[in-house]
């Protein structure tokens, strides 16, 4: 299988199976999993996604599956393009604490926690890169430019180059170039061709979702603790792994039992409404929604890359021929994209303005993930602006380590404390 | 009626009874590993020094790290609205109060506060222990002086050095060349002062430093660190009284409100 | 899904058949259209009866789109606005005659611009039939590169003042008849319309290159543009609306966009930048997409298809007002 990586030189790959840390990787989901379960008035389809991070049910099947498996990180590998090859898509990005001292041992300590606990995987030969028969890599921040190198010695890894200007006319064209190269490259793993009626049914299975998705979200802004937060990045986050047509008839289930749950009325936001931007908050590094809840109040919208923003985009072609659709698909990663990986921040102002005031939130919580320099330098300027607009907001500076939780919840609770 | 606001610091914690608004006692002790007990130490010190049986004591408020760990508060609040109460109900003597700096055991502070002298805005420093309480009491030890007299010391400095404060082990180690250097302890001591003044500055200009300044918690007891920040922030400070007691005065008060909701 | 598209296609499928054939289905009656050209000693146009009659309404017998009179027995009007004008600009006719014609023509401009474009205009309207042909064949657009848009905007703003200009020089009596012949009535020798209208209504196409006194190099190098422009127009085929983008028609709709009672909207805030709105439009404006401080976003080259709130994934993003009144939502 090709890679973007022709061997020169190489690392020592390192393979360290250690039942002790995928022991602990493992208990971190089912701890997570059993305290969501515990919520109160929980609706009953929510267990279904639970099982997909604690239990090697899907992972098996991907493995007897007779489809190639890609993985991918961040947001910007086209999963249009992998369905409509025939793979399968899983992402790779990682929020267990637990693998990161696995990963230091080749990647530096001073790199994003993303990143290295992410690593630790192939390292430790579990997880879902497990199950993956090649990598899809998009250069979108510093540390995963590099990670390619490092994965590239256990799989083969595909980068995509992604621009980092968004300028309309001339990005247009270079990123549909880098597009159709990825493309190409799944028609050469697969021996075919992708003809445009597999592409228009990926592209209408992606709205369906992204229509799925957008239903709920409003349903939830009348009525947020339908589903709490944690439950919704579990939803979300679910779909990384799940087979795609199943997660939407089982979402759609759960968007049923939503409406008719909401009729209920008791499914009121608590305390005060709080919104949560900045870096992505992964399965199961939830410690800052769970501090939240602890004290009372709820989180009603996000704009992060493995939350709403996720799901929320798909791609809308003008016309439903081969090209038209891959433009769309181009279009549709790049430009509502409010990665900070690209030179402004000022999409993503518009974005967090939007959201906070659509779901009336009382304060903003930026998640300020250390040694993740862009989501950091662009702080000030969100901050401001957010303030500027009467939205109170906290930056918190964190990892995914559990060691700051007690002054974490010093700052939340000083700030809910504050915007009273 | 009498009330009690309990600050379980990092370092150390304090309690002080309060009495119609007047301050009654205060009380403070090293937290040491079982801040539990500590805490209920301290309070019983600080009723004991006014002959006050747990009994008289109507409301307790707790405070600080250590706040969910005491089980007599009836409430907590967060360190942040304790200092905010306390610096407002000391009222104005160098004019409105519009900026809290407080400097801890673990944590530096900047609250920001409206007109009102209600909570604005503020920021802590992030996990990382450089430059605040505990990181003087570490540079204390390795140049053997006691903590109470770094402040002193750090005036009768001849030259200015420049020290980094940006990781407590390395300023540590740097102290100790500094010292095999044969370098003058009170020049090390201003240069560290000068550091975490520096970093406290940057703090309060980032979040919009208005004076009146107010300077609370135990580094406001070192006289070098006071100058030098004036110095920094081109303020003259307002310094309470008993600057360690702020969040637990805050407290208390939160404890009388307790009452007057009732 | 996609309503706005499907009433437009409604709309136009309506105004194509009114205006090429409705003299012929509902029956209105014709009288004599005119073919002049200039009669040298009187001054006069010379009526060169083709014996082509077509209804004449009591005033109103141009419309601000492609109503061509060479749609002949079967159309509804007597022209385009280009030919009204330019027949203006030659007789200067005593204000009173044309006034109501005049006034109406004006006032429609300045409402609706260049929404007779995208919902009116017969030869736009079969440009994106076109177009649908190519998609259904499966074959690849082409897109305009920015420089090519703006060099044919420079064309169409040319040509626009050619046309104008060439009419009001052969009013000048010092001016020679070998020159003003052929230069009569020169927005019809160049528009693609003289070629396609006949074909669809049984028209006579006439290209006469040696018409008797009249300059045969200024004939040919009208014929010439009138075959590029013909040409352009059909390469619309695989690049949209082509000829719409030097039309002078269209340029001269184009100054009434920005004041026009239709106007779009947009929500800064709810735009999420995805630029749907600029790789579906048409006319391949970006302005909906790029404009992110101010809110009304009416591009002087925007044909009013809507296409661009049809297909923004955001709800209530793009608005379409008529004086300040929602029609279309995203
Ligand atoms: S040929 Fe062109 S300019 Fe002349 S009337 Fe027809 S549409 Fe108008
Ligand atoms: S630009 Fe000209 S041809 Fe095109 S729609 Fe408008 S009037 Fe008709
Ligand atoms: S399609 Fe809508 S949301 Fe997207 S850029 Fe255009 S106006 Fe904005
Ligand atoms: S801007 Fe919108 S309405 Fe105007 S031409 Fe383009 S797609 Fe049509």
């Amino acid at each position: 299988m090709k890679t973007d990586f022709e061997k020169r030189y190489q690392r020592a790959p390192l393979h360290r199976p250690a039942e002790k840390v995928s022991a602990r990787v493992r208990a971190a989901s089912e701890d997570l999993a059993a305290r969501l379960h515990k919520q109160p008035d929980r609706l009953v389809s929510l267990p279904y996604y639970e099982e997909l991070f604690t239990t090697e049910k899907r992972k098996k099947e991907l493995q007897i599956l007779n489809r190639k498996v890609v993985g991918t990180y961040c947001y910007f590998a086209p999963e249009e393009l992998i369905y409509a090859s025939g793979d399968v898509p899983i992402r790779l990005c990682s929020g267990h604490s637990d693998t990161i001292t696995t990963a230091e041992e080749l990647l530096p300590r001073d790199i994003c926690p993303l990143v290295k606990s992410s690593f630790g995987f192939p390292i430790l030969g579990d997880g879902w890169i497990d199950a993956c028969d090649v990598i899809a890599l998009p250069t979108s921040c510093d540390a995963k430019t590099k990670l390619g190198e490092y994965l590239a010695d256990y799989l083969p890894v595909w980068m995509i180059n992604l621009p980092k200007i968004k300028n309309y006319d001339g990005l247009k064209e270079y990123w549909l170039k880098e597009i159709k190269l990825f493309l190409h490259k799944l028609e050469e793993l697969n021996g075919k061709k992708v003809k445009a009626p597999e592409l228009k049914n990926a592209l209408q299975l992606l709205k369906r979702r992204a229509e799925l998705y957008r239903a709920m979200y409003e349903l939830r802004l009348a009525h947020p603790l339908l589903l709490s937060h944690q439950d919704l990045l579990m939803v979300v986050q679910s779909s990384f792994y799940d087979d795609l047509p199943r997660w939407i008839n089982q979402t759609e289930l759960l968007y049923n039992e939503m409406k008719k749950a909401s009729a209920t009325g008791k499914y009121a936001a608590k305390g005060k409404r709080l919104m949560i931007t900045g870096a992505p908050i992964i399965w199961p590094n939830f410690k800052i929604l769970n501090i939240i809840t602890e004290l009372g109040s709820t989180v009603v919208a996000d704009d992060m890359c493995a939350g709403h923003q996720r799901l929320w985009d798909y791609a809308e072609p003008d016309e439903w021929t081969l090209e038209g659709m891959l433009e769309a698909v181009a279009a549709r990663y790049i430009f509502p994209s409010v990665c900070p990986c690209f030179t402004t921040s000022y999409d993503r102002i518009d974005k967090i303005l939007h959201l906070a005031r659509e779901a009336k939130v009382d304060g903003v919580i930026y998640h300020d993930l250390r040694l993740c320099q862009i989501f950091d330098m662009e702080k000030d300027l969100v901050v401001k602006v957010l303030k500027e607009n009467q939205i109170p907001v906290i930056t918190l500076h964190t990892d995914y380590g559990q060691e700051d939780v007690e002054q974490l919840r010093t700052r939340i609770e000083a700030f809910l404390e504050m915007i009273l | 009626m009498i009330t009690a606001g309990v600050d379980i610091g990092s370092v150390g914690t304090k309690a002080l009874i309060l009495e119609d608004g007047k301050i009654l006692s205060t009380e403070i002790m090293p937290t040491g590993s079982r801040p539990k007990i500590t805490a209920q130490m301290v309070l019983a010190k600080a009723l004991a020094k006014v002959k006050l049986k747990p009994d008289d004591v109507r409301h307790v408020v707790s405070t600080g790290y250590g706040r969910r760990v005491v089980d007599f508060g009836e409430k907590t609040i967060t360190e942040i609205s304790a200092c905010a109460q306390g610096v407002k109900f000391l009222g104005a003597p160098k004019g409105t109060v519009r900026t809290i700096i407080d400097l801890g055991g673990q944590d530096i502070k900047v609250i920001t506060l409206d007109d009102e002298g209600n909570t604005k805005d503020f920021v802590m420093n992030d996990k990382c222990a450089a430059g605040t309480g505990r990181f003087l009491e570490v540079i204390a030890h390795a140049l053997e002086i006691e903590l109470a007299k770094l402040g002193e010391l750090a005036l009768q400095a001849k030259q200015t050095i420049t020290i980094n404060a940006t990781c407590t082990v390395f300023a540590e180690s740097e102290v100790i060349s500094l010292l095999a250097q044969d370098v003058k302890k009170q020049d090390i001591i201003a240069g560290i002062v000068d550091s975490i003044a520096e970093r406290i500055a940057a703090m309060s200009n980032k979040i919009g430093m208005r004076p009146t300044v107010a300077f609370t918690g135990g580094g406001a007891q070192n006289i070098g660190l006071v100058k030098s920040l004036e110095k920094k922030l081109d303020t003259e400070m307002y310094i309470p009284e008993l600057p360690q007691f702020i969040n637990a005065l805050g407290s208390a008060l939160v404890a009388q409100r307790l009452q007057s909701l009732r | 899904m996609h309503t706005i598209t499907y009433i437009r296609r409604g709309v136009q499928i309506l105004s194509l058949t009114f205006l090429f054939y409705g003299a012929t289905l509902l029956h209105l009656k014709p009288t004599e259209i005119k073919w002049y050209a200039m009669q040298e000693n009187s001054r006069q146009a010379t009526e060169l009866l083709y014996g082509n009659p077509t209804w004449t309404q009591p005033f109103q017998t141009f419309l601000p789109a492609r109503s061509c009179r060479f749609a002949g027995t079967h159309g509804t009007f007597r022209g385009c606005l280009m030919f009204f004008f330019s027949d203006i600009l030659t007789w200067r006719p005593p204000l009173g005659v044309v006034l109501p014609s005049l006034a109406l023509v004006v006032v429609l401009m300045v409402m609706l611009a260049r929404f007779w474009c995208g919902w009116i205009c017969p030869l736009g309207f079969m440009s994106e039939l076109l177009y649908e042909a190519r998609k259904y064949l499966g074959l690849k657009r082409i897109r305009f590169s920015a420089p090519l848009r703006n060099l044919l905007k420079a064309v169409g703003w040319g040509l626009t003042f050619i046309i104008l200009f060439s009419a009001w020089f052969i009013s000048w009596s010092a001016v020679a008849w070998s020159i003003k012949k052929p230069l009569y009535l020169a927005v019809c020798q160049m528009c693609p319309s003289k070629l396609i209208t006949p074909a669809l209504t049984g028209f006579p196409i006439m290209i006469n290159l040696t018409f008797p006194g009249a300059s045969t190099t200024l004939l040919v190098s009208l014929f010439v543009v009138l075959v590029a422009s013909t040409l352009l127009y059909f390469s619309g085929f695989i690049l949209k609306r082509a000829w719409c983008k030097i039309c002078p028609l269209g340029v001269i709709l184009s100054f009434f966009n920005q004041g026009a009672f239709l106007s779009k909207e947009k929500d800064l805030i709810r735009c999420t930048k995805c630029a749907v709105c600029a790789s579906a439009c048409p006319m391949e404006t970006s302005t909906v997409y790029e404009e992110k401080t101010k809110k009304y976003v009416n591009h002087s080259q925007c044909i009013h298809c809507y296409r661009c709130v049809d297909l923004c994934p955001e709800k209530k993003c793009l608005t379409v007002k008529f004086l300040g009144l929602p029609l279309f939502k995203s």
